[in-house]
């Protein structure tokens, strides 16, 4: 979770990535943010992400993006 | 018929009727007759392909998905790639043919785009496995064809919409009511703003080699509204269709002109082209395995920060590529898809370096002075310079009407003893357009700071909500462009 939180602060260091739950609904990341975070995550977990996988939901939380990647590992 | 044209109106009224008077159950039938009915009225002898791509991609939604366990991986690709390409070759075929053989009479189909681009995020859904495929082919039609978006967009998706349009709505007098004030804002938007700029520009960009200065600037600045007010003007309308049935259209502006970068106003203006290049084009893309692999060998090479980079970059590559195509296939259009595409780029991979520049110069990136020069910059860079390109009749003829811009002040057209007469306008059209334009910037405020002004509206006293209704009506009756006949102008974005 550390490094999911890591991950997120480094694409965007003025949100508190910990306390939030729409990511991508509110807007908070771009879709530019979202396929630099999905490099980043692919690379520091030795995971692929699909495009199946590129839905909101796995996206809109650190809890929800370590959900995704537990379940890809 | 026109969005604009009276006999629309009547046609959403008797629509409107023929829908609360149908059992709640099959309310969408008396949708799905409105928009068939809609299309052949306007364009009855390419109804067949409309029917046929919503056809190919209902059937082949169902191979993809199968009937118990789905298809195999192969199986499933191959009836993908079979539906993409005939949706996408038959969109391709009609521009290419368009572009190099004019003198061949063929008919563009009314919203093909937007109707192919339906299709076609259906299918990758499907394929991606986000929703189960629709098993009523009646009501898959009427997802496509709905004929309030089938126009002009906004661009819609079948999880967001297609329940909206199934389920049977009441009859709700506030919503109905939000539905008309949101067409007369539309139409305030097309036929007193856009149409009224619009003939000031149409003189102005014919008559380019002999236009100077404040002239010329005035029209570039106009065009760049009158296109905005056309296109939002048509969505609008559009929407507040859809609003009286009781279905949320998507918004497809949110206030284009206050982004404050270039990569932000086209998260802004026809949101839902964007939103659709993005999910469907740019994403793919940047996580296909070609990128992938190509981005670990950069990783390896030039570090962590340049293999971000090459994701990112890929797609906003083919995005523009296809955005560029999508809107036309002339050297104009491309030089546009370069330019936006270019500066999105570019302030990718400068983002770092910028933000040494500004703490180097102490400049505060939250400061209101720095927030006003990012809007003003990127109006300049997102909504006048590109808009010449693609407005003037030839790339060079671009050239030409930007160095007339700046070449003299262009008032020695009015030392002639000819007025504003010769640009087919009077102080009378002046006056219209700069108050309407007014109304429209203060709207566009008190909506960027989060102001419902709809709800603000609806909870004043009857009297003067009323007395703001038909203000609003008289404008537009009064102070529309009407053309012979009372016919308005086309919208722009028809023509895609």
């Amino acid at each position: 979770m550390e490094t999911v939180l890591q991950i997120l602060h480094e694409i965007n260091s003025d949100i508190d990535s910990s306390n939030q739950d729409d990511l991508i609904d509110s807007g908070l990341l771009n879709s530019l943010d979202i396929m630099g975070l999905i490099s980043d995550l692919e690379d520091a977990f030795d995971i692929e992400i699909s495009m199946e996988e590129v839905v909101p939901e796995n996206f809109n939380s650190a809890e929800a993006i370590y959900a995704l990647v537990t379940r890809l590992k | 018929m026109s969005y604009t044209s009276f006999a629309f109106f009547l046609f959403v009224a008797a629509s409107a009727a023929a829908y609360f008077l149908l059992p709640l159950k099959i309310r969408w039938a008396a949708l799905l007759c409105a928009s068939i009915g809609f299309y052949a009225a306007a364009d009855l002898t390419c109804l067949p392909v409309l029917l046929a791509e919503a056809a190919v991609s209902f059937f082949g939604a169902k191979l993809i998905r199968g009937g118990g366990d789905l298809p195999d991986a192969p199986k499933r690709r191959k009836v993908l790639l079979a539906v993409l390409i005939i949706l996408i070759g038959v969109l391709a075929a009609v521009k290419l043919v368009r572009y190099i053989r004019p003198d061949i009479p063929l008919i563009m189909p009314v919203g093909l785009s937007y109707y192919t681009f339906s299709n076609i995020g259906y299918i990758l859904d499907i394929y991606w496995k986000r929703y189960d495929a629709e098993s009523n082919p009646l009501k898959y039609l009427l997802f496509v064809s709905f004929f309030p978006h089938i126009l002009q967009g906004p661009i819609p998706r079948f999880d967001r919409l297609g329940h909206q349009l199934f389920e049977g709505h009441r009859f709700e007098y506030r919503r109905v009511t939000f539905g008309i004030q949101l067409i007369l804002y539309g139409l305030f938007q097309k036929l007193v703003i856009a149409d009224r700029l619009g003939i000031f520009v149409d003189a102005v960009f014919d008559d380019y080699q002999s236009q100077y200065g404040l002239v010329m600037l005035a029209a570039v600045f106009f065009y760049a509204i009158q296109l905005y007010m056309d296109f939002a003007g048509c969505v609008n309308i559009a929407r507040g269709t859809a609003q009286i049935f009781g279905i949320e259209l998507e918004e497809n502006f949110r206030q284009p002109y206050f982004s404050t970068s270039v990569d932000e106003f086209w998260r802004r203006w026809h949101i839902t082209l964007g939103a659709f290049f993005r999910d469907y084009v740019g994403m793919p893309v940047s996580v296909s395995k070609r990128v992938k692999r190509w981005s670990k060998s950069v990783r390896k090479s030039r570090g962590k920060e340049a293999a971000k980079h090459v994701s990112s970059l890929s797609a906003v590559a083919v995005v523009w590529l296809c955005t560029g195509l999508w809107h036309g296939t002339g050297l104009n259009y491309l030089i546009w898809a370069l330019w936006q595409g270019g500066i999105i780029a570019f302030s990718i991979i400068m983002e770092n370096r910028y933000k040494a520049m500004r703490n180097a110069l102490h400049i505060r990136s939250d400061s209101r002075g720095f927030h006003l020069f990012q809007i003003a910059r990127t109006f300049l860079l997102a909504g006048i310079i590109p808009r010449i390109i693609t407005r003037a009749p030839s790339v060079g003829a671009a050239f030409v009407i930007i160095k007339h811009c700046f070449a003299n002040s262009g008032l020695q057209q009015f030392h002639l003893g000819k007025g504003l007469e010769q640009y087919g306008w009077s102080r009378w059209h002046l006056a219209i357009a700069v108050t309407a334009m007014l109304i429209q910037l203060l709207i566009s405020i008190l909506k960027e700071r989060g102001v419902m002004i709809r709800e603000r509206i609806a909870s004043l006293a009857l009297p003067l909500r009323w007395l703001l209704y038909l203000m609003l009506l008289y404008s537009v009756v009064l102070f529309g462009i009407y053309g012979p006949g009372f016919d308005p102008k086309n919208f722009v974005y028809m023509g895609f």
